[in-house]
């Protein structure tokens, strides 16, 4: 008996008397599982308890269509006497939760994590799913299902992740008995991710899951994964059937980074969609998930006042900061390939940008505000590489002072070579060729070892188009403060106490602490959404593309590696600690400054 | 439960309380400050404790400005300003007047922040009249009562929300996350009759339990429910399970004796599955917190509130 197959011979033996247990070889099936017979045939051999038989090799499956919607229907026919069409329940819809506050809740469902024991998985998304689970938003049928290269038994991955969220800052506080309970849902599966033996495990995970729930086989697939996994994954799960959404909905939830430029991006995306329709496609930006990111959305379109305001009659310039105080931290593998446009420009600053920019949405939906998004990164004047010296500005980080401490500079951290021309530092002035925004210059700026970690979107006002006050005009500025502190003010002038008329600026301040609740991790809230199938904090693949359009010509005029033809720049031309390279502030042009944050 | 830092109380008056209060934010050394709402919190000596707690434990994103009027007091209207540290460091303001209810009513409105949210909470177990809650009623954007007992029924002049019906809501979303599964809900029609068990002595909230239930599956009346007193180490008046059964059909709800779950067993088409789902007790404080989150007139409360009444 292997380990695989001892661990499940105990597991989940108090449950359900009717619920077969789990496979146990980790054989292929013999046959395809993509078609309809094979997998009645599969659920049989679950069904008939059949777990240690020894199955045969992986033949190629038939590419599976995704089907466009997943079906209402189930595989069994009604009960005559459930005949009462009229019926509360009777459609299969749950008239009980729609008239709960959540009106929205995951049907039972698998959550099934490629990668689960990589890093990401470790910090932020075990600690996500518990606190979820913990909060009782997950349903009454749920469970996890870890998939990795690694040999692990269900009970060693048990352990690993109990391990994994009591070490991690990002848990909720433990209730007790909570972990315990929680350990109950976790399941392992492991393989080599090019075959199709790890698929087979994880469809036969599902039909146990089936089996317990008494519904359908919904599945979350979460690929935390190297990029290079993506497709390897994407192929696997499509070619084994499980993308098909007959026997319930299947979703298949992808990090960052979605290729690593425009034609990589749609390569991906194409391959990507030989099994997936985009609808079941959820590319992850954590950035979205932050309530702050989501409250730009609140404020701009939940009050009458600033819609008015959100326009190039009174914006002068926007900007945009997403400021790192730290280093590489250990990631200057990841970072000497990426760079800081591909890290952070095309996809968090781009989705920040792309709220701050877009039309009001017809609806709160996904489409609604997908579309809008879309729209106003089409309407950015592109960036060719002729272009990019009067529009971008890159710089490096030598050695400086953080925090009162010496820290090298960026050429001299482990891993990074000593010639390196990888930017760690990026503005950018976008132009928006549209009727709201012509004129109005867009300043994004990110970069690494900066003086603080702060993330901003600031609104520059004009200013007033005449003084009859001492002393000159200030611009007012409406910031909201994606972290930390998070909040809005707006920037104003007032009258100082005193004879004289005399202004000076002040500000109005929220803060989000206010609420005196603590802010749900943004994995959360998307780990969420995905299950619930709601897009709308998803980018969707035009979002993407054209992301990845408006960078183009900004990687190709910067690209030093040897297959590139770019400028090669003069690094460092910043000192960590400070607030970027001089030619930033020449970026944003005369009479105007970055914000001193 | 964590003792919660207070500043104060300090005798003060109706007109100086603001100064007061002044006074004691400059000692927090704390520049936040939460004007999300007013509670105002009628109750009398002998439930004066329990307020206190409550309130205590509620969070200043419900309301930044907590009135407690004592209203078995004296025409020697007695004031008191006090902070009170919240989680996270923030602190609310509270107000504490001691006095008759004539008193109490001309002391209360000049001490409310203005524009804001009021909530008014009944925390008494006498039938809350006369001129003072007539009074507190017409700024009411919210009523909190122990409806049933006391006899309130919703009107349209300001949202009327129950305690008891807050602190059951963890069951009525375990019993939504039973039917979320399509297959289950399918079976709802052949539901046809249900039995309520309830902690201890208290079966109101096992009342409007069963009519909010009745009301979803569209029945006329609770004449098909039965409610029966159990043991299951949960509060007198939180619920023990619940039970929806029809021909051949049946979905039990009931409460672990230790922790904060239940066991769900369904069965249909010869099947049974078994499952477990998260019903977290709720204490008072946080049955507050979740009405004066949305402060609006509950459509289903009070269809659950009408069937639940005709069985008294």
């Amino acid at each position: 008996m292997t380990a695989k197959s001892g661990k499940k011979a105990a597991a989940k033996a108090e449950n359900i008397s009717e619920t077969p247990p789990r496979a146990t070889s980790k054989k292929p099936a013999p046959k395809s599982v993509s078609t309809a017979a094979d997998r009645k045939a599969v659920k049989a051999s679950v069904t008939e308890k059949v777990a240690a038989q020894s199955v045969g090799v992986a033949q190629a499956a038939p590419k599976a269509k995704a089907a466009p919607k997943a079906q209402a229907a189930t595989k069994k026919p009604a009960r005559k006497t459930v005949a009462k069409a009229d019926k509360p329940g009777a459609d299969g819809q749950n008239p009980f939760r729609a008239t709960m506050r959540r009106s929205r809740a995951p049907e039972p469902a698998t959550l099934v994590i490629f990668g689960v024991t990589g890093d990401l998985s470790r910090r932020k998304l075990l600690p996500a799913v518990f606190g979820l689970w913990q909060d009782g938003l997950l349903g009454s049928a749920f469970n996890i299902v870890g998939v990795g290269r690694q040999e692990m038994t269900d009970e060693e991955f048990k352990d690993y992740a109990i391990a994994a969220l009591q070490e991690s800052k990002e848990t909720d506080t433990i209730q007790p008995g909570s972990l315990e309970k929680f350990r109950e849902l976790l399941y392992y599966e492991f393989g080599e991710f090019g075959g199709d033996e790890v698929y087979n495990l994880v469809g036969k995970e599902l039909d146990r899951a089936e089996a317990a729930h008494g519904g359908r086989k919904n599945a979350l697939f979460y690929l935390s994964t190297p990029p290079s996994l993506f497709e390897p994954i994407s192929n696997g799960l499509g070619r084994l059937g499980l993308c098909d959404q007959s026997e319930g909905w299947r979703r298949l939830v992808i990090e960052k980074p979605f290729g690593r430029d425009l034609a990589s991006a749609r390569e991906l995306n194409a391959a990507i969609h030989e099994s997936w329709d985009e609808s079941q496609v959820y590319r992850i930006d954590h950035y979205l998930g932050k309530e702050t990111v989501q409250n730009l959305m609140a404020i701009r379109f939940g009050n009458a006042i600033f819609e008015p305001l959100w326009n190039r009659g009174y914006v002068d310039h926007v900007q945009i900061t997403a400021s790192e105080d730290l280093g590489l931290e250990g990631r200057a593998g990841y970072y000497e390939e990426a760079g800081i446009v591909r890290d952070m420009l095309q996809n968090h600053l781009m989705q920040l940008f792309a709220l701050t920019a877009m039309e009001a949405p017809a609806a709160f939906d996904a489409d609604a505000i997908r579309d809008e998004k879309t729209k106003v990164l089409r309407a950015v004047k592109p960036i060719p590489r002729d272009r990019v010296d009067s529009v971008a500005v890159r710089g490096q980080y030598g050695a400086g002072s953080e925090d009162g401490q010496k820290v090298p500079g960026y050429r001299q951290e482990p891993g990074v070579k000593d010639e390196s021309r990888t930017a760690t530092y990026v503005a950018v002035k976008l132009e928006i060729d549209n009727w709201r925004w012509q004129g109005v210059p867009f300043f994004l700026r990110t970069g690494k070892r900066l003086p603080k970690k702060v993330t901003e979107i600031a609104v520059v006002f004009k200013r007033a188009p005449l003084g009859i006050f001492p002393g000159g005009l200030e611009r007012n500025v409406l910031a909201f403060r994606i972290q930390p502190d998070e909040g809005v003010s707006l920037k104003f002038s007032s009258k100082s106490p005193g004879q004289e008329m005399e202004l000076r600026e002040v500000v109005m301040d929220f803060r989000y602490d206010a609420f005196g609740a603590q802010l749900e991790s943004p994995y959360s809230r998307l780990l969420l959404d995905a299950l619930i199938g709601d897009a709308t904090l998803f980018p969707r693949e035009d979002e993407v593309d054209h992301a990845w359009q408006i960078v183009s010509g900004i990687l190709e005029a910067w690209n030093t590696a040897p297959d590139g033809d770019g400028d090669a720049p003069d690094f460092p031309n910043y000192a960590a600690g400070t607030w970027g390279p001089e030619e930033a502030d020449e970026l944003i042009g005369v009479d105007r400054r970055w914000r001193r944050l | 439960m964590t003792a919660l830092k207070i500043l104060g109380p300090i005798e003060t008056s109706v007109r100086k309380a603001q100064v007061t209060l002044d006074e004691l934010w400059s000692q927090t050394n704390v520049e936040t400050r939460a004007y999300t709402g007013n509670i105002i919190a009628l109750t009398v000596r002998k439930h004066l404790k329990r307020v206190e707690e409550a309130l205590s434990g509620l969070e200043g994103r419900y309301a930044g400005r907590q009135i407690i009027g004592v209203m078995d007091g004296t025409d020697d209207l007695k004031v008191h300003a006090s902070m009170v540290l919240q989680p996270g460091g923030t602190y609310v303001e509270r107000l504490t007047l001691d006095a008759s209810t004539e008193q109490l009513q001309g002391a209360i409105l000049p001490l409310l922040r203005p524009a804001t949210v009021n909530h008014v909470w009944w925390g008494s177990d006498t039938k809350p009249e006369g001129l003072l809650m007539r009074e507190l009623t017409e700024i009411a954007d919210q009523v909190i009562a122990d409806s049933l007992t006391l006899d309130i029924p919703p009107t349209r002049h300001y949202a009327l929300a129950d305690l008891g019906w807050s602190r059951s809501a963890g069951w009525r979303e375990a019993l939504a996350q039973v039917f979320d599964s399509p297959e289950a809900a399918r079976q709802l029609p052949l539901v046809d009759h249900m039995t309520v068990r309830y902690a201890g002595t208290k079966d109101l909230p096992a009342r409007l339990y069963a009519g909010f239930v009745a009301d979803t599956l569209g029945w006329k009346n609770l004449k098909n429910v039965e409610f029966k007193a159990a043991r299951c180490g949960r509060e007198n008046g939180d619920l023990c399970g619940a039970e929806l059964a029809g021909n051949g059909v049946r979905f039990t709800l009931t409460a672990a004796t230790e922790g904060e779950t239940a066991r769900v067993e369904a069965v249909w088409d010869d099947k049974k599955h078994i499952t477990e789902v998260n019903v977290p007790a709720m204490s008072l404080a946080e049955g507050l917190g979740r009405v004066m989150a949305r402060p609006e007139r509950g459509e289903i409360f009070e269809r659950a509130w009408k069937l639940a009444k005709e069985t008294l």
